[in-house]
């Protein structure tokens, strides 16, 4: 890391009070007047430039901030601020870097990315925890984006793509926020891809706390960037100013989820300004966190319907369709979201999910405990079996979503309902008898239902289906 | 002359008899009261004076000295105008002393010479009774709370000429003057107007939510509902006190000394019939809610004794009204210390919770609900750990669907019918407990669970499963077996079955109050 580091810049990264445009000119006249004419894009070699403005006398800052400035006054104010700030050794706040383990790397410095360098507007320069994106990194690159308070939904599916889209050698560039950038950044590490994180503090910071094992992950395998200094608290106007960067070191955008007006609509703005492709997750119009997705893609955004969405903008057409591919990047993939594949098979129709049935752990669970129940007292009745054709587990699988939770009530009433349909005829009084199913016998599937992962427990009392 | 009067008086719940002495002697014309009483105690004298001048009774201008016995409790707020005024009366030689040997005077008087209900007039009774008294002249407008107690002779006076009337009769004539009150228990309990305001059966749907309610209601265990504004968390609470048994007759004795001690006796209202439920609004003070004043008057939770104390918006009462409900939880009763003493009211009450899953009401409903992790979770953290602990139910009631309330109500089952299914397990229970101490499985401590709730090998491996599974503390261990205990008695089953545990697992609290991830 210390190969990039270069006093001089992180000392001028570090003036306060000069925005990083003003900073980008100073550098540029400090160069030219070094007789560097080069053009700054050009990967310019000195640090020439810097050193410059650091050693430079008062009458030179004078001239090198009028050439940068508009304004005689900011001129003038300029001049005073980097004259004051001559007064701070280089040396010291590269060392403190070095201390705390965070690297910098310069604009002007070979090694910055250089798709981010050709962003309008472009950071100064980037601290750097863990390791820099390479050329490597890259070449492949997705921001997944989206909303912090995500629904079940957009949790399951930041945690779907982030995986996939990782499996299959593409870096996640994300904000770590708390929702779906987290959750997609986590599944991408757990893929055992690559990811980077873009904070709106500082480098050394953890914000938000709750990810603190993410950050710790991202530093072995990615790593924390952020353009503000280490020890800049978070604050909510630095946010939209990452986002740039986000986008800026990404080919492309996926949004998850997001409502109108939302920090990811900013991010989304501002990759179409840099001429990044953007991709959408369609939701439910209903949904009020998929009405910036939905937007996006009457605006014309990309479909991302599945992670092969993606990929194939990367890979070109029939990339992710072939065995080939999945044999290639199977050994990663998810075990529920196979075993969902299976069981949605298996429930496809009746017939098959009742020979299925014998093998069916829920089933086998529950004629134990219908034997075991008649064993003991014959208050279950018997007809019950033949009244239900479909195990209760196939039963409620129908009702559940995979978005929200439904209520263990609204699931008990509606399972009434469907065997009331079936039967036709049910008027008896009394919960029990009504739906065929009580309560206790109901909980005790979800509860084994939930083991083997077939459903989660959004809130208590609240059930959802997994996979996708 | 000299002249003793009985008289009683409360404190706390309890009573305790009072002896009123009242000598008339020569001297300056003076009136004096002695025995340790407070100011207000001591107003009685010059109530009593013009009572009796209204009367048409002229006290002699001599000294008067009245002491009240024991003078070692201090007596504050409570109320001896019409003792006092018997033992002017005996000291004039109105009445006769030997007439007031067995007899307990209570009463205050009116400057007319009408006599006023006072506080307390049960538990005074009771004591009366414990003491072999034989007659309790009470105000006329007490005289039903009065009579509830059986054994004693009590008669109801509304002035003091009546008074002076009934004691000038011969003793076997007195009834023909004024009849001793009576009231018919038999047919106050068989009263089925005492039910509570809402029926089971006009709550739609809610099932999950019912038979949380029923289990606590037979086990009397508390119980904390999470549901979003408008899904009928109050509208179930108040459903409570009509599924719980109806009130025995020494239960209703309790809860009517507490009412009556609180001055919250209604006229024609002897005793109180119905469960209690009370709502306290969540602005409520630390002293209404525990009990408290100078002289401590039972709070809200002594004035649910036997019945429910349904809070509303848990969260909204502050921290420190809530931890205070931890003692009494534990102990059923609460001790108020004062200067002047400590004063001890029963409290044994179901506990009922009810609070919203977020600061906004709708969580998890995303579309609405824009409440971050870390609000909720500050918003749930208000209910401390250890007030949680003592929830032995916890449940999420989810909005109402369309169908349920449009349906009719023709298939929800009345409450009289769990009302019935929850008698029977009270009674399993108290067959289950005789001789123990304990009344309800909610009282079980962890080493009562080993004796009243044997399990199975299966049933333990069932336990031992849920525990590794969800990484329940022990409490919340003991807890799932207190209630698993409950349902099998709602079943009628001697043993705790599998079923029984996973039912209760899943009215447990650590999880809603973590879901917020």
């Amino acid at each position: 890391m210390g190969a990039f580091l270069h006093r001089y810049y992180c000392w001028m990264d570090q003036v306060r009070g000069i925005g990083r445009i003003t900073k980008l000119r100073l550098l540029r006249s400090a160069e030219e007047r070094d007789l560097f004419s080069a053009e700054l894009t050009d990967a310019p070699t000195g640090r020439a430039g810097a050193e410059r403005i650091y050693r430079a006398s008062e009458e030179e800052l004078r001239f090198l901030c009028g050439e940068a400035c508009t304004f005689q006054a900011d001129a003038e104010r300029t001049a005073q601020i980097l004259k004051r700030a001559q007064r701070q050794e280089p040396e010291k706040i590269a060392d403190d870097l070095r201390q705390k383990n965070i690297s910098y790397i310069c604009l002007a410095e070979e090694g910055f990315p250089e798709r981010l360098r050709r962003i309008p507007d472009p950071p100064f320069g980037l601290y750097c925890r863990g390791s820099l994106p390479d050329e490597d990194d890259l070449q492949h690159a997705a921001a997944v984006i989206g909303a912090r308070l995500a629904s079940g939904y957009g949790r399951e599916q930041a945690r779907r793509f982030g995986f996939r889209l990782a499996a299959r050698g593409i870096t996640i560039v994300s904000g770590m926020a708390r929702g779906v950038d987290g959750i997609a950044q986590k599944a991408a590490l757990d893929a055992g891809g690559r990811s980077f994180a873009v904070l709106g503090c500082g480098v050394d910071l953890c914000y938000p706390d709750e990810n603190q094992a993410l950050y710790d992950r991202l530093l072995e395998a990615g790593g924390i960037l952020s353009e503000f200094p280490p020890g800049t608290p978070p604050d909510s106007k630095n946010f939209p100013q990452r986002n740039r960067i986000i986008s800026g070191l990404a080919d492309l955008v996926l949004v998850i989820e997001a409502r109108k007006r939302s920090g990811t609509q900013i991010t989304v703005d501002m990759a179409l300004e840099q001429g990044r492709e953007v991709f959408a997750l369609p939701g439910r119009v209903s949904d009020a966190l998929s009405d910036g997705c939905n937007r996006l893609i009457r605006q014309g955004a990309w479909i991302a319907t599945c992670p092969e969405d993606v990929l194939e903008y990367f890979y070109g057409t029939g990339y992710g369709e072939g065995d080939e591919i999945i044999k290639k990047t199977g050994q990663g993939e998810e075990k529920p979201a196979g075993m969902a594949g299976d069981m949605a098979v298996k429930r496809g129709s009746m017939t098959a999910s009742m020979e299925a049935a014998a093998g069916d752990p829920y089933h086998a669970q529950k004629n134990e405990l219908e034997k075991n129940d008649s064993g003991i007292d014959d208050l279950m009745e018997p007809e019950e079996t033949v009244r239900q054709p479909l195990t209760l587990a196939d039963r409620i699988l129908t009702l559940l979503s995979y978005e929200d939770g439904k209520h263990i009530e609204q699931i008990l009433t509606e399972l009434g309902e469907m065997a009331e349909q079936e039967s036709g005829t049910e008027t008896a009084a009394g919960k029990e008898i009504e739906t065929g199913v009580g309560l206790a016998e109901l909980n005790l599937c979800l509860f084994h239902m939930k083991m083997d992962g077939q459903v989660d427990e959004t809130m208590a009392g609240y059930y959802r289906r997994t996979g996708a | 002359m000299y002249s003793t009067v009985m008289s009683g008086a409360v404190r706390g719940v309890s009573s305790y008899l009072l002896r009123v002495e009242t000598n008339i002697s020569d001297g300056l014309p003076a009136f004096n009261m002695v025995g340790f009483m407070s100011g207000e105690v001591r107003e009685a004298g010059e109530r009593v004076r013009v009572a009796l001048k209204n009367a048409g009774i002229r006290l002699p201008a001599s000294r008067i000295t009245v002491n009240l016995a024991p003078a070692d409790i201090q007596k504050r707020g409570i109320v001896i105008d019409l003792p006092v005024a018997v033992g002017e009366l005996i000291c004039i030689g109105m009445l006769r002393q030997e007439d007031f040997d067995n007899v307990l005077v209570a009463g205050e008087l009116g400057l007319n010479g009408e006599i006023r209900p006072v506080r307390g007039v049960l538990p005074i009774v009771q004591e009366a009774k414990a003491h072999g008294i034989g007659l309790c002249i009470l105000p006329r407008d007490n005289l039903e709370e009065g009579a509830v107690v059986e054994g004693i002779r009590v008669v109801g006076v509304r002035s003091l000429n009546e008074l002076i009337m009934y004691m000038e009769t011969p003793e076997v004539r007195r009834d023909t003057v004024l009849a001793p009150g009576r009231v018919d228990l038999d047919a106050l309990f068989s009263d089925e107007s005492h039910r509570a305001d809402v029926d089971f059966a006009d709550v739609r749907g809610q099932a999950v939510a019912k038979k949380a309610m029923e289990i606590a209601a037979a086990g009397f265990h508390n119980m904390l509902m999470l549901g979003p504004p408008g899904t009928g968390k109050s509208m179930l609470a108040k459903c409570m006190p009509g599924i719980m048994p109806p009130l025995t007759l020494e239960e209703s004795m309790e809860v009517s000394a507490v009412y009556s001690v609180a001055g919250m006796l209604g006229k024609g209202e002897p005793l109180v019939l119905r469960r209690p439920f009370l709502a306290p609004h969540h602005s409520i003070t630390k002293a209404a809610l525990v009990g408290g004043g100078m002289i401590p008057m039972p709070g809200q939770i002594s004035l649910a004794h036997r019945g429910v104390l349904f809070m509303d918006e848990l969260p909204e009462f502050g921290r420190d009204q809530l931890d205070l409900l931890r003692q009494p939880l534990e102990d059923h009763e609460v001790t108020i210390v004062r200067q002047s003493g400590s004063y001890r009211y029963p409290a044994r009450f179901i506990l009922l919770g009810a609070c919203n899953p977020c600061p906004c009401g709708h969580y998890p409903d995303r579309n609405r609900c824009r409440c971050t992790n870390r609000e909720i979770r500050r918003y749930l953290g208000r209910i401390s750990g250890p007030l949680l602990d003592r929830m032995d139910l916890c449940i999420t009631v989810p909005r109402a669907r369309i169908d349920d309330l449009q349906k009719g109500n023709s298939r929800e089952e009345p409450s009289s019918l769990v009302r019935e299914r929850v008698m029977e397990a009270c009674a399993r229970q108290e067959q289950r407990f005789r001789g123990t101490g304990l009344r309800f499985n909610a009282e079980m401590r962890p080493a009562d669970l080993e004796v009243y709730c044997p399990l199975g090998p299966r049933e333990k491996g069932c336990l031992r499963e849920l525990f590794e599974a969800s990484g329940m503390s022990v409490r919340a261990y003991h807890r799932v077996i207190r209630v698993a205990r409950t349902i099998a008695d709602l079943e009628g089953r001697e043993r705790i079955r599998e079923e029984d545990l996973f039912l209760a697992y899943n009215y447990r609290q650590a999880e809603i109050l973590q879901g917020g991830g």
